[in-house]
């Protein structure tokens, strides 16, 4: 089997097919600490994209709260389980891979959800690790009882397990986004990609009975725009653009500079090899560092430090990137902050977003006396 | 599901090589031959434990227990089969439409042994069907085939996610080879045509389109853009009935592609197929293939087959009084067989047609 360079691991391993990075690589960055669970997202997914007959029990996109959360039921806690150690040497993975561990016969390690797996997406949701009995939970960051929310998509992933795994070559990457898609001519239903999936990304359509996935809406990112899910994101937890490899990591292009410069931006589950392109800033209220190592990899612990100097203020470069987030509907492929503004171009050179670090703020008088009236809040 | 008993699978795999090359098979049943076992499925490949009970009797195992009207019972003392003889039928029909059709018994049984695909992932590790009973009948304009093995429960469904089907195939190649490898590689006179029958296929032919409700009694949904569910009359969103407009096709994306696996409105429960090296496995563009599954109680009795002069101008076309090459491969749906995850001829076959007498 051909060898590949996967950076999230800092080694080569084994895939199904040569290394073939795309002219340039379609990814994102979702900021876990802000996320709602408003399920915007969701809903902006499914009613564009997964709405017909068939495909009633789809998310393309979906927001999990973790630890207990999961789309479908337990898939991370099943493939990771399948996997066995996934110890890391530094930076350097020293487990195996889903490649690696293919199973006599298969391509990848895998498994196949039933309906049912599917049928409790809100499982677990706003449930804290442990039962809270006691005030002392609350009192400290990070805290002792937590949940976060994880909001998650189609990674289009470098070395896609879904792509590696069709023997009919139906699933595809496009070379000039690196957008994972599904050929729904070729496909035959055989849900190799299905099992294949580590993320559970791929799904079976009940009517058309093959297979369909996030389309990363290829056709609203052809033309500069964000996708749907990313566009209408209430807290603006989403950073959307182009992301390189480490070593032509662009410093300018807000995607690079959250993963490659401050990496403050992680992968989901690095471990098992795909080399996700779906990027996610750890929460930072999370008193688990080992669970927190196995969702994002050993860079955890730095990401969160690195985030809250930036909290503090002491990086406006890495806030300006983040209030950038959803600012426009365009896609921001450089940004730049100077004095108290973070700016956004789009891949013409168009400035598309301008956004204060600090949010301005009015304190106005209880009482107007021009109007002998007290104020309530806002009115 | 495939379609191709030879290689559904890609180049690049096929690269990773080192796998033996046999296509499985010992020439003798395999494991299958003469027990009358039935097997649990082995517990790594339990992913799916509703249906690990549903299990077949192993291969030609089962069909004993599953003797039909065509003499089943004898098939285990057969022999295995190096050539598969094609009997006249004297003028008239192939009865393709009637598995069950009297005529049939002109045609000798034959025992094709399959085995396991562990030529190229994925693989199937273990064969669950050793052998089919084969008998085969033209008429000059047709040439068909009676297929039939033993299966301890009919996988009819593929709705659900894990739901996968029985099928069988019948693969026509210009020779007969000795090794199931080389089948339908690239090259000029290697193209193969294949015809499929799919149990879920017979089951929308013979009962209408298997909608969502058949997996899910319960289902019930107000709104599919562009149509609304009539709830004063509680009529509901059916297919095929209710797709009639572009509008609303567009949201079956593989029926609106002509992807031929999500066709609503099938007309036979059989698929024309043409490869021509490995991962090509294509519809044909005509598909005017047919057969009919019946369903015995304990395991398939399929009659399918094709025109003999082709159609499409890669399909093999064949004449009485000569000799191809012909293997044959089924799935079991309970073992999640799928694609290449199948039980194909570990070699292919010599295909004697019979001559039409002047
Ligand atoms: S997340 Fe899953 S479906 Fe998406 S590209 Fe990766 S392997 Fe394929
Ligand atoms: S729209 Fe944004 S904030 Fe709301 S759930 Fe989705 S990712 Fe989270």
């Amino acid at each position: 089997m051909p060898e590949v360079y996967n950076w999230q691991l800092g080694r080569k391993m084994t895939y199904l097919y040569p290394e073939a990075r795309p002219q340039r690589q379609a990814g994102a960055v979702f900021d876990t600490n802000k996320c709602i669970a408003c399920q915007t997202c969701t809903v902006a997914c499914k009613t564009t994209w997964t709405s017909g007959k068939g495909q009633e029990y789809m998310f393309w996109n979906n927001v999990e709260s973790k630890p207990w959360g999961s789309y479908p039921l337990a898939y991370d806690a099943k493939i990771l389980e399948k996997l066995g150690a996934q110890n890391w040497d530094g930076d350097t993975y020293a487990g195996k891979t889903i490649f690696e561990a293919a199973p006599k016969g298969d391509r990848v390690l895998g498994y196949l959800p039933t309906d049912l797996d599917y049928a409790y997406p809100n499982k677990g949701e706003d449930e804290t690790n442990v039962t809270i009995d006691s005030e002392k939970y609350l009192l400290r960051l990070p805290h002792d009882a937590w949940f976060f929310y994880l909001p998650r998509i189609c990674n289009h992933c470098t070395y896609p397990a879904c792509l590696g795994a069709c023997p009919r070559t139906a699933v595809f990457k496009r070379p000039e986004d690196g957008i994972v898609l599904l050929d729904q001519q070729r496909c035959r239903g055989y849900r190799e990609c299905v099992q294949a999936c580590p993320y559970k990304k791929v799904m079976y359509n009940h009517v058309t009975r093959i297979s369909e996935k996030c389309v990363l809406c290829f056709p609203a990112v052809e033309k500069g725009f964000l996708t749907r899910c990313m566009r209408t994101c209430i807290g603006k937890i989403r950073t959307f653009g182009y992301v390189n490899p480490p070593d032509k990591a662009d410093p300018e292009n807000p995607v690079d500079f959250l993963v490659h410069v401050r990496k403050v931006a992680l992968p989901l589950l690095p471990q098992m090899g795909t080399e996700p392109n779906v990027y996610y800033i750890p929460p930072i209220h999370v008193g688990n560092e080992r669970f927190l190592k196995m969702l994002f990899g050993p860079g955890a612990p730095a990401a969160i430090d690195t985030y809250r100097q930036a909290m503090e203020g002491n990086d406006p470069e890495l806030l300006g990137v983040l209030v950038l987030n959803v600012a426009s509907d365009r896609i921001i492929t450089k940004f730049k902050v100077e004095g108290e503004t973070a700016t956004g171009w789009d891949a013409d050179g168009n400035v598309v977003a301008q956004v204060p670090l600090k949010e301005p703020t009015m304190v106005r008088p209880a009482f107007d006396p021009s109007v002998s009236v007290y104020r309530y809040n806002i009115t | 599901m495939t379609d191709d008993p030879v290689n559904e699978h890609e180049t690049e795999a096929e690269k990773q090589g080192d796998v033996a090359s046999t296509g499985g098979g010992d020439g003798d049943g395999g494991k299958a031959a003469g027990a009358v076992t039935v097997k649990e499925l082995p517990a790594d490949s339990a992913s799916h434990p509703n249906r690990r009970k549903a299990i077949v009797g192993a291969g030609v195992g089962a069909v004993v227990v599953a003797a039909g009207a065509y003499g089943l019972s004898r098939l285990v003392q057969e022999p295995a089969a190096k050539e598969i003889d094609v009997a006249y039928t004297g003028g008239e029909s192939v009865p393709l439409d009637d598995p069950n059709s009297d005529l049939w018994s002109k045609a000798a049984s034959a025992k094709a042994v399959l085995g396991p695909q562990n030529v190229a992932t994925p693989m199937l590790n273990e064969t669950l069907i050793g052998a089919l009973s084969v008998r085969a009948l033209h008429d000059g304009g047709t040439i068909g085939f009676l297929l039939e093995w033993g299966v301890e429960e009919e996988s009819d469904l593929t709705i659900e996610t894990d739901q996968f089907r029985d099928g069988c195939a019948v693969l026509f190649a210009p020779k007969a080879q000795d090794s199931f490898r080389m089948m339908g590689m690239p090259g000029p006179g290697n193209a193969v045509t294949i015809v499929q029958w799919k149990a879920d296929w017979q089951r929308d032919v013979d009962k209408g389109f298997q909608d969502i409700t058949v997996a899910f009694p319960n289902a019930s949904t107000d709104f599919y853009p562009p149509l609304i569910r009539d709830a004063h009359n509680a009529v509901d969103i059916t297919v095929p009935d209710a797709y009639i407009s572009a509008q609303a096709t567009y949201r079956l994306s593989g029926y609106a592609v002509d992807n031929f696996q999500s066709a609503i409105d099938r007309v036979a429960p059989v698929e024309k197929i043409f490869a021509q090296g490995a991962g090509t496995v294509t519809t044909a563009a005509t598909q005017d293939a047919s057969g009919s599954g019946l369903w015995t109680g304990n395991g398939w009795r399929v009659a399918l087959g094709k025109n003999m002069q082709g159609a499409d101008p890669e399909e093999l076309s064949l004449e009485a009084g000569k000799t191809y090459g012909v293997a044959f491969a089924a799935w079991l749906g309970a073992d999640d067989n799928a694609g290449a995850r199948k039980n194909p001829s570990p070699n292919v076959l010599k295909l004697n047609i019979e001559a039409v007498a002047q």
